[in-house]
Order: structure tokens, then sequence, then C-alpha cells
């Protein structure tokens, strides 16, 4: 795989303002997408993985905002892009899928009309066989009945939804498709389906993917790259396998071990305490207070992630004197 | 059969149940207040001098509403003359019917309400989604929803009162009164027209105003609501030019609550805005009520009660049937 990058987030940071004090939902964030990749993002509920999409693609709303940081894509920090430069970028060129698609669907149009604003807004005004005919391809492609189109959303399953919202976001080819959450709410067998359908679009378009999803099994089962995030930090990133075979961060091996195993019989290992209150993170290294191996340098300084070979990255203690070792 | 058709009728059988009770309670009412409106009306007629005819009258209501035989005859004969459209004489003015004096006031009130009505949830439901659609961002709108707010809260009347002592009193523009000048005769011609248009623009206006800050307000709180919508947040992040996503996700999706308003407003009409046709002394169906009321006019008062309810009825059965055309998740009853 090639080392290129399609999008390089940079130190970025997403607060939400509150009355008592700043969320840092998500603090300085870095991390890179090669293209054609599936990157994964786990991590618990509300370590700020659906904040650093929303982010990402500046759709945070108030009091949600960003406070810092960069987002590169094809050599432009879409944070710095002016407002129509940005919507004419989105979904042509990044398309998202949300956390809850039940909702994500205007119930009051039909699945084609929504599809044809989309082709209509970015490729201008196209004969309305041409668009039928792209979008009963698309819905072949993607394992949808063409009929489909034709019905509202309240017509069809939380399945068939999500398959929808899915092959909406690969309808102009984009080069990356940011999925939050895209299996959460559907059952195991579903889920799969969803999946694979991922995996498609990825090999029939070559969009690179971001897959956010807390579920360790499916990231070790799809990604390519994963990241693992802490309270609002990055605190591991590698290729898969690696990471699996070899958790670098305590709390990465946490989120391993917690993962059911129908094999073998063994108890669950769970993590003790709570996620910290993201206004008043804890000084040092922030999950300190939870970790098995915390060191009194932990709970005083704040760790750097740094490269400690074969393209991972991790910030924790443990490996900076290491390096510092050797 | 098809399920628009089953639902169809389900809400016509509704429809009659509502109607039908309407007039039962409509008929029985008038015969449980104490006294004879019969009598009454040839008191009446003595009073104004009239000794011819008031015998012919006793008998002709007899003859017509059974008056001699038990309840169900006199409602079945009751239910008789309401289908020939016969709402008996009225006091006050007779020997006119009580549906020649609706035909005459009806005309006046649904042309200055409708218009009005509907004018005013245009207007004021674009305005609504504008000032909720730019909400906090504009310092334009923000203005503007406290007025919005004082327009709905003072009532109609009060605002009538205001702009005929403004425009018709201290600056006199606009006629104080009435629906055309005295001594016009009403015809097709021009200057009746305009005549007409220049009275209907004052309580046309008090109507308008203080509704619209109500359609206003109602709409800006819808948009402000489905603003928070995933579906909101998928048109943005689909690229989708702002005004797409206000007009056809938010607005489109904010109007069926609004709908439903105006379907009621539209029903309400009939009954005129009493008051305002009071201070107008406008000649339609408000001032025809308060007539009635003020001369103890029984017939009239049951004939324009019983329109409110018909109109009221009608607009809800018509709401019934146009629903699921606007709103796609309604369902026709059972699957």
């Amino acid at each position: 795989m090639s080392m290129e990058k399609l999008v390089e987030v940079r130190n970025l940071k997403a607060y939400y303002k509150t009355r008592s004090g700043e969320v840092k939902a998500v603090d300085g964030v870095s991390f890179y997408i090669r293209p054609k990749e599936i990157f994964g993002i786990a991590g618990e509920s509300g370590c700020g993985k659906s904040t650093l999409a929303l982010a990402m693609l500046r759709l945070l709303k108030p009091p949600g905002y960003i406070a810092g940081g960069q987002v590169i894509f094809q050599g432009k920090d879409l944070l710095k892009l002016k407002a129509e430069e940005l919507r004419s970028l989105r979904w042509k060129y990044i398309s998202y899928i949300p956390q809850s698609s039940m909702n994500a669907l205007n119930p009051v149009k039909r699945i084609r009309d929504q599809i044809a604003d989309v082709i209509k807004t970015h490729e201008g005004e196209i004969p309305d066989e041409e668009i039928d005919k792209r979008i009963e391809e698309l819905f072949t492609s993607t394992g949808l009945s063409p009929a489909v189109a034709k019905m509202y959303p309240h017509e069809l399953s939380g399945g068939m939804r999500q398959r929808v919202i899915i092959a909406m976001s690969a309808i102009l080819n984009p080069r990356l498709i940011v999925a939050d959450e895209p299996t959460t709410a559907l059952d195991v067998v579903v889920q799969r389906g969803i999946l694979q359908l991922l995996l498609d679009i990825r090999n029939k378009i070559g969009s690179s993917i971001m897959l956010i999803t807390h579920d360790m099994a499916v990231q070790a089962e799809v990604v390519d790259r994963l990241a693992v995030m802490y309270a609002g930090k990055i605190v591991e990133i590698g290729d898969v396998d690696h990471v699996f075979k070899e958790p670098l961060h305590p709390y990465t091996s946490a989120l391993i071990g917690a993962i059911p195993s129908i094999r073998e019989k063994r108890r669950l290992k769970g993590l003790k305490g709570l996620p910290p209150d993201l206004r008043r993170p804890p000084p040092g290294c922030r999950f300190h207070p939870r970790c098995p191996h915390a060191k009194e340098i932990c709970k005083k300084v704040e760790p750097p992630l740094v490269e400690v070979g074969r393209g991972r990255v991790v910030a924790c203690h443990l490996y900076v004197e290491e390096e510092v070792r050797a | 059969m098809h399920p628009y058709v089953r639902y169809l009728l389900g809400r016509l059988a509704t429809y009659a149940g509502v109607v039908f009770f309407a007039i039962l309670i409509n008929f029985i009412i008038p015969r449980m207040i104490p006294g004879d409106p019969i009598k009454m009306i040839l008191g009446k007629l003595l009073l104004q001098g009239t000794k011819v005819g008031g015998e012919e009258l006793v008998e002709a209501y007899k003859r017509m509403f059974g008056l001699e035989g038990d309840i169900w005859t006199q409602f079945v004969c009751y239910l008789r003359e309401l289908l020939r459209g016969n709402l008996g004489y009225s006091i006050a003015n007779f020997p006119a019917t009580v549906m020649e004096l609706i035909h005459m006031a009806l005309p006046w009130t649904i042309g200055l309400l409708s218009v009005t009505v509907v004018l005013a949830w245009i207007i004021g439901s674009i305005l609504g989604a504008l000032a909720g659609w730019k909400g906090a961002e504009s310092k334009v709108w923000g203005y503007v929803a406290p007025f919005a707010l004082v327009f709905s809260i003072i009532p109609y009347y009060m605002f009538a009162v205001i702009l005929v002592f403004l425009l018709a009193y201290l600056i006199p523009i606009f006629p104080m009164s009435g629906a055309y000048s005295i001594g016009m005769i009403p015809s097709l011609s021009w200057s009746f027209i305009v005549d007409v248009i220049r009275h209907s623009i004052l309580p046309a206006l008090s109507i308008l105003i203080t509704s619209l800050g109500w359609w206003f307000l109602s709409m800006r709180s819808l948009i402000i609501m489905i603003k928070g919508e995933d579906y909101i947040l998928m048109a943005e992040a689909k690229g989708l030019k702002e005004k797409t996503i206000l007009w056809s996700y938010a607005f489109r999706n904010a109007m069926l609550p609004q709908t439903t308003g105006l379907t009621l407003a539209l029903g309400n009409i009939v009954g005129g805005a009493l008051l305002t046709e009071i201070v107008f002394a406008y000649p339609g169906m408000g001032w025809l009520l308060y007539n009635a009321i003020t001369s103890l006019d029984y017939p009239v008062i049951q004939g324009v009660v019983l329109i409110i309810i018909l109109a009221v009825c009608t607009a809800t059965f018509i709401i019934d049937m146009i629903y699921p055309f606007i709103d796609p998740r309604i369902r026709y009853g059972a699957e």
C-alpha cells in the first residue's frame, strides 16, 4: 500500500461550550488516511469518535466548535475553505454515513428524489431518465431492489435504510466515506451484509473509508489500520493485525480483552472505572486512573504520540522510556 | 378495495356521524329554551303593528315542523326542512327567512376572511421559515420575532380599533365602517369593486397582521426544531445548496402541522371574525350573529351555529382527505 496520504488531520481540536466549562471532546488528534484504505476509529462511547467525524466534515453544530487544527484534503485545509467551496466538495469527494440512519432520510421525499438531489446539485441538470438509470445501477450493485427508489423512508426497515444511505454515499464515487457506527443499530446478520457492502464499495470505486465503531470485532474484521481513541485523544495507531496481535497501549489491550469469543470459554476482562469527565480531564495521561501499569510520571506528564516502528504510534510512557533507553 | 378508498369511507362515516350529532343538538337546544318562539314572533309582529298574517304563520310553522306531533315527528320534519334548505324565519327581520339572511352575509365573510387567512398563512409561514432558519446568526430576524409576538398577542379586535382610530379617524384614508358606501348598489362594476376593496382593507389588515404573527411564530419554532433533525445534517453533508435544504427539506416537513392549522382556521372563518365585523359594522356572519343575539333572534342564531359546525366539520374532513398526500407516512387505516 502506498504511503501517500488522502487526508491528514493535524492536531484537531473540537470542543463543546457548556455552562460548566468546555468539554474537550476531541483534543489534539492527528492521523492520516491512505487512499483506498479502511481506517478504523475505535473507543468507548463518549470518547469523541463522532465529534471527530463531524469536526472533520465541518458539520459540528453549536455548542460544538472547532478550536484548532487542520484537515488537509487534496492539499487544501477543509477547515479554511469558503462555505461554497466546501459545499461543492461535500459528497462529491467526501461522503458521510451518519450514526442514526433511522432519521437520516427526509421522511416526505421518495428515496429516488433524495438521491437525485445530490446528483443534480453536484453535476448540474441531468435528464431524469439518466438519473433513474444511475440509481437503478447503483441499487442493483448494492443489493437493493430498484423498486426501493420509489418508496418513502418509512416503508423501509432499518437495515434497508442503512443500505440506501450507504448506496447513496457511493453515488458520486467519492474519495473518502466517513461511516459513523454504520452497523450499531442492526442485528448481526444485517451487520455482516452492511460491512460486506462497504468492502465492495471500496473495492469497486476505490474510496477510502473511515469506519467509526466501538465494536472491536467489526474493526478486526474489516479495517486495514486502526486508531484507538480514549477521552478525546488518540492513544494508538497501527496496522490492524499488529494492533490485535500485540496491543501496545494498556487501553487497547483492555478493549481487545473485552471481545467475547465463542471458541474459548474465558472470563471477559472488563475495565474498572469510568472514562473521565472531559471538562476536567485528569492531568498527565488521561488513562492513568484506570491503567494497571500507571507510574508516577503518568499522573503528571502527558505522554506524546510517538512512532515505535512499523508505522505504529502510541501515546504511553511505557514506550517513551523504552525509546529513550534504546 | 384500494386502501385510500377504504380510508375515505371511514372518514366519511365519521364526518356523517359528527354532522348528525351537530344537527341533533342544534334541534334539541331551542326546544329546551323556556317559552314559545312562535308566540314571540307574534308578539313582535303585533308590536310592529302587523295584524295580518299572524295566524297563518303559526299554521305554517306547525305544518312545516310538525309541532303538534311527538319529538320524533318533529325531528323528522326538521331534517326534511333542513334538506330543503329551510331554517325557518327570522324573528327580527320577519318575513325574511334565516337562509336568506345567511345567504346575504356569507359571501362578505368568506370574501374577507378567506383572502386574509390564506394570505396571513402564506406570508407568516415564509417569514417564519426564514427567521427560524437564519436564527441566531442574523440580527434582523432576531428583532422580528419579538414584534411578531406582540402582534400575535394583541387581540385582533383591539388592533381593529387602533386601525380605525389611526387610519379612518386621525388620518381618514379609509372608510370607518360597512362593506361598501351607503347608496351604492351592489354590482360588478369597477367603481363598486374598488369601493368594496377600500372598505375591506382595514378589517382585513386587522386580521392579517394579528394572525400573521401567529403563523410566523409557529413556523419559526417548527423550523428551529427541524434544524436539529438528522436528515437536515445529512442534507448538509450531501452538499446541497442552502435554499434546497431550507425549502425542500426543512420547510416541506414543517408544512405538515402548518397545513393542519390552516385548514382548521379556514373551517372557522365561516363564523366570521365576530368582533372585527362588529367594530367595522361589516355585514358578514359575525355581524349577523351579533345582531341575532342582541335581538334574541333564535332561528338565526341556530342557523348560523349550524353553518359554523358544518364548516368546521367539512374543513376537518377535507384535511383528513388530503393529508395522506402531503404526508406519506399517514396510513390509510388498517394495513
